[in-house]
């Protein structure tokens, strides 16, 4: 029985893993174990040699349970120590990176331009890219054969061989909106119009597909007063500046009188523009109290109403905001521009928050 | 449209200055494009006095002279003949950029010998051609700026140029008068009176006029002169000069004054060499397939219904557009006929884009010229012609009547203060429209026969308004549409878009704007393609919006 105690006793102690461990008790205590088959003799022992070997025989189970147990846990409290000592993690690790997508900037202007006019009261109305070639120049005072139909180069829609009647176009303005949404709400209203517009013109500065973004505001007695301060509230909102320097000043558009033109103070040093200092004017903004007719055209009593219209280009006041040199770039869906120039997804412009960050 | 300083003085009595006008102009919606003083150059160039001038010991033609300058005395060397003791000079020194010589002078040794700047000659400073000796001056201080110099004694050397760009709605601002006037209405100078002429006809001119039936709608009126025994030849000085400097190429005496009331009064003119021209002037429509060879010597083929001008050889002048080479004058030509007709601005229109003809005379006829001044213009080019020519002058020609285009407007000073926003007293919107050339019956305002633009009470307001000045409108708030705070305006779809939008970029993807065209194989592919989304003018082949 010493041999045994001293046997197992080793083996266990030289025990690398809990699978011996278990071997070793099968092979001890198990249905054929050496102590196990040791404890059948028992059976035919005398009662004399039972009362010795049996408690002899118990306890050295005992023992070797006790030994197996403890060598079990020590095995286990070296596996923990060995997975402590692997297994650690450095909670001071930053996050892992998710891939950020982003708006493009003339989606993240025009919800600039329309949180500022919606808080005046301005809604946002839509219309047809392709117009007819009434409601995008004879309604808005723009006859045939005049100089300032020729000068916009329009895109004509084609017509089948024959086919006499006047030819659709796609839009190049906005303008027919604000027709479009007189003749279905009538006065008083308060809309901007943005969307995509069409001149047949490719260059640095002219991409034949641009946005842009109308408003319109009539009403009993809307004065240029009243417009002049609207365009400035907008150019000061828009840029997020408290002063600007902003000039308005006597111009011609067909479907205003009188017309004016706002151009805003910049620099052009060192080859970069900064808007609000410097020696140069920058267009922005054409403008002017609605011309009668236009008002007719849309179903509206020029001598009960009147009020005043206004037009930017989207791609142009988000370029002269964020720094953005070529136009022609916005469209050409290069993952590096719209990476670099796009905007975060939360970044939503709101009054409250600030329009841009 | 381009003017000199001097030449807008013609017609405004001001003491304004260049850039008090240049304010003023793009404010009244006369919007200046640049402004090119050629004063700017000269500015570095200072005056001195040449106390010495010796012959130069190793170089014949050099002097080595003892000049008196801002810097006290320096050695310049001169090779100029008149070099010499005792005469006002310009001086570069050095640093400073020559024009002429496209150089920056520095401090160098000529033969051996130090020379610290250099003496200009006229050419040099680009005032003209003159280079045979350095500028000798009649007077001027030592140090004194040589711009400053000329702007006292020689001022049409250093005449401003002023640029300007056009509305459709402002034919009348074509003409250096028109641009003067807005100019005086807005309190800049007084508009001097245009000088009538008054002139009597010593013979029955050999050439007349007569208009076809069908072309009176395109051409009312047709009036001219006959002028026989004139000497063409280079124009006046001071004529070429002002050509010259709004970019015009003088020609010769008889085209030069055609080109000069084109831009002083917007009333093109054309001249025909008499001695060319078979019988008789008649004014129709092509038949379609006439060919003429124009001034620009390239040939036109017309369509029918083009308005020309025939004698008995045939076609001779595109109207309105462009004369013909055949009866065009010459150096050698003697006898003239002098034409000033008013041409349909919508036929000149339609006309001149399918012959793709861009001449002053089609840019100003469909805007519209003053059909009121048609007579007028014949004599004013006539006075001028035979004032610096000579010639005996004939009877006056006229075809048809001088439209009738007047029209009155009511003016409501309350509708003008209403609409503008800002006070304007009535006596000062009369007054306003008064200098603008509009006649006041009680509240009626009769237009001026050169404002083909106001058609109409509003048109009436932006005259006022602009004279006004539309600095002067102080903002005024826009009251809220309802009071208190606003309202969401979104419709339900745009909220929906502007969600779908961000939650897309969230999700990781970056949002493109493209272009809405598309080539039709690849439009098929998405279920487009049709006739209805086809472009007629694309701007290249793969364009039809999907």
């Amino acid at each position: 029985m010493d041999d045994l105690k001293a046997k197992y006793l080793g083996l266990i102690g030289e025990a690398s893993d809990e699978a011996t461990l278990e071997d070793l008790r099968v092979q001890a205590l198990g249905k054929k174990g050496e102590i196990s088959l040791q404890m059948r003799e028992l059976g035919r022992m005398t009662p004399e040699e039972r009362q010795t070997a049996g408690p002899a025989l118990n306890a050295l189970k005992n023992e070797i349970n006790s030994a197996l147990a403890a060598k079990k846990e020590a095995l286990g409290d070296a596996a923990l120590d060995q997975r402590l000592r692997g297994e650690w993690l450095d909670v001071t690790l930053p996050g892992r990176a998710r891939r950020q997508g982003t708006i493009h900037p003339i989606s993240q202007v025009t919800e600039e331009v329309t949180a500022i006019f919606a808080d005046m009261g301005f809604r946002v109305a839509e219309g047809p890219q392709i117009e007819s070639d009434w409601y995008n120049f004879d309604a808005l005072n723009i006859p045939g054969h005049h100089p300032a139909r020729a000068e916009m180069d329009t895109f004509y829609m084609h017509r089948a061989e024959g086919d006499e009647r006047p030819p659709s176009v796609l839009r190049t303005h906005t303008s027919p909106v604000q027709i479009r949404s007189m003749e279905s709400t009538g006065a008083p209203t308060r809309i901007i119009c943005p969307g995509r517009v069409y001149r047949a013109d490719y260059d640095q500065t002219h991409t034949p597909m641009f946005h842009q973004v109308e408003g319109l505001a009539i009403d009993k007695d809307i004065s240029m007063a009243n417009l002049k301060w609207v365009l400035e509230e907008f150019v000061k909102a828009y840029f997020e500046v408290d002063n600007v320097d902003i000039r308005f000043r006597a111009s011609h558009f067909p479907f205003t009188e009188p017309s004016a033109e706002v151009d805003i103070r910049c620099s052009w040093e060192g080859g970069t523009l900064k808007v609000g200092e410097g020696d140069d004017w920058l267009e922005i903004l054409g403008s002017g109290m609605v011309h009668p007719k236009v008002l007719e055209a849309g179903g509206i009593d020029p001598t009960q109403w009147q009020g005043f219209a206004f037009g930017m280009g989207i791609d142009r006041i988000a370029m002269l905001k964020y720094g953005i040199p070529d136009l022609r770039a916005f469209f050409d869906s290069d993952l590096r521009w719209l990476r670099h120039y796009g905007f975060s997804a939360l970044d939503v412009p709101t009054l409250d928050g600030g329009l841009s960050r | 449209m381009k003017f000199t300083l001097s030449w807008l003085k013609r017609h405004l009595d001001t003491t304004a200055s260049v850039d008090e006008i240049a304010e003023a102009l793009t404010d009244l919606g006369l919007e200046v494009e640049g402004v090119v003083n050629p004063v700017e150059k000269l500015r570095a160039f200072t005056i001195g006095k040449v106390k010495e001038a010796e012959k130069h010991p190793d170089a014949d033609k050099l002097k080595v002279c003892q000049v008196e300058t801002r810097d006290g005395m320096q050695q310049i060397i001169c090779g100029a003949p008149n070099a010499r003791e005792g005469i006002t000079v310009v001086i570069a020194h050095p640093g400073v950029y020559v024009p002429g010589i496209d150089t920056t002078i520095g401090v160098g040794k000529i033969r051996g010998i130090e020379s610290h700047g250099m003496m200009a000659s006229e050419r040099e400073l680009e005032l003209s051609e003159e280079h045979d000796g350095i500028i000798e001056l009649p007077s001027g201080e030592v140090g004194q700026s040589f711009a400053d110099w000329l702007a006292d004694h020689d001022p049409a050397r250093v005449d401003p140029v002023i640029e300007i760009a056009i509305t459709p709605n402002r034919p009348d601002a074509l003409a250096v008068r028109g641009v003067a006037r807005d100019l005086a209405a807005r309190g800049l100078g007084k508009l001097k009176p245009l000088d009538t002429p008054n002139i009597d006809g010593d013979f029955q001119s050999s050439v007349t006029v007569t208009v076809d039936a069908d072309t009176q709608d395109g051409c009312p009126v047709f009036c001219g002169r006959m002028i026989r025994g004139v000497t063409n030849g280079p124009s006046p000085q001071w004529l070429q000069d002002q050509l010259k400097a709004i970019g015009l190429r003088p020609i010769s005496f008889l085209v030069d004054v055609t080109n000069w009331f084109t831009y002083d009064l917007n009333r093109p003119l054309h001249v025909f060499d008499v001695d060319k021209v078979a019988g008789n002037l008649r004014v129709h429509r092509a038949k379609g397939g006439e060919q003429i060879v124009a001034l620009d010597d390239k040939t036109y083929t017309l369509s029918a219904g083009q308005m020309v001008i025939s004698d008995d050889n045939g076609v001779e002048s595109i109207a309105g557009i462009m004369g013909g080479a055949a009866t065009g004058c010459t150096a050698e030509t003697v006898n003239v006929f002098v034409e000033s007709a008013y041409w349909d601005p919508v036929q000149i229109a339609y006309a001149g884009r399918a012959l793709k003809i861009n001449s002053d005379a089609r840019y100003r006829f469909e805007r519209g010229v003053d059909p009121a001044f048609t007579p007028e213009g014949v004599d004013h080019a006539v006075r001028m012609i035979t004032d610096h020519a000579g010639g005996e002058v004939s009877n006056f020609i006229q075809a048809g009547r001088v439209p009738d285009t007047s029209r009155a407007y009511r003016l409501e000073p309350a509708r003008v203060i209403s609409l503008v926003g800002m006070e304007i007293p009535e006596s000062e919107q009369r007054q306003t429209l008064t200098a603008l050339g509009f006649k006041l019956e009680g509240d009626m305002v009769q237009v001026p026969s050169w404002r083909p633009d106001v058609r109409g009470q509003a048109d009436l307001v932006e005259e006022v308004a602009r004279i006004a000045s539309l600095t002067k409108l102080q903002g005024k708030p826009l009251a809220r549409a309802t009071a208190g705070v606003p309202k969401p305006i979104l419709t339900p779809m745009q909220a929906r878009l502007r969600a779908a939008r961000r939650t897309t970029a969230a999700l990781g993807y970056n949002e493109c704007v493209t272009y809405s065209f598309i080539d039709s194989t690849a439009a098929a592919l998405f279920g487009g393609g049709d006739d209805a989304t086809m472009l007629e003018n694309p701007i290249s082949s793969d364009s039809s919006p999907s």
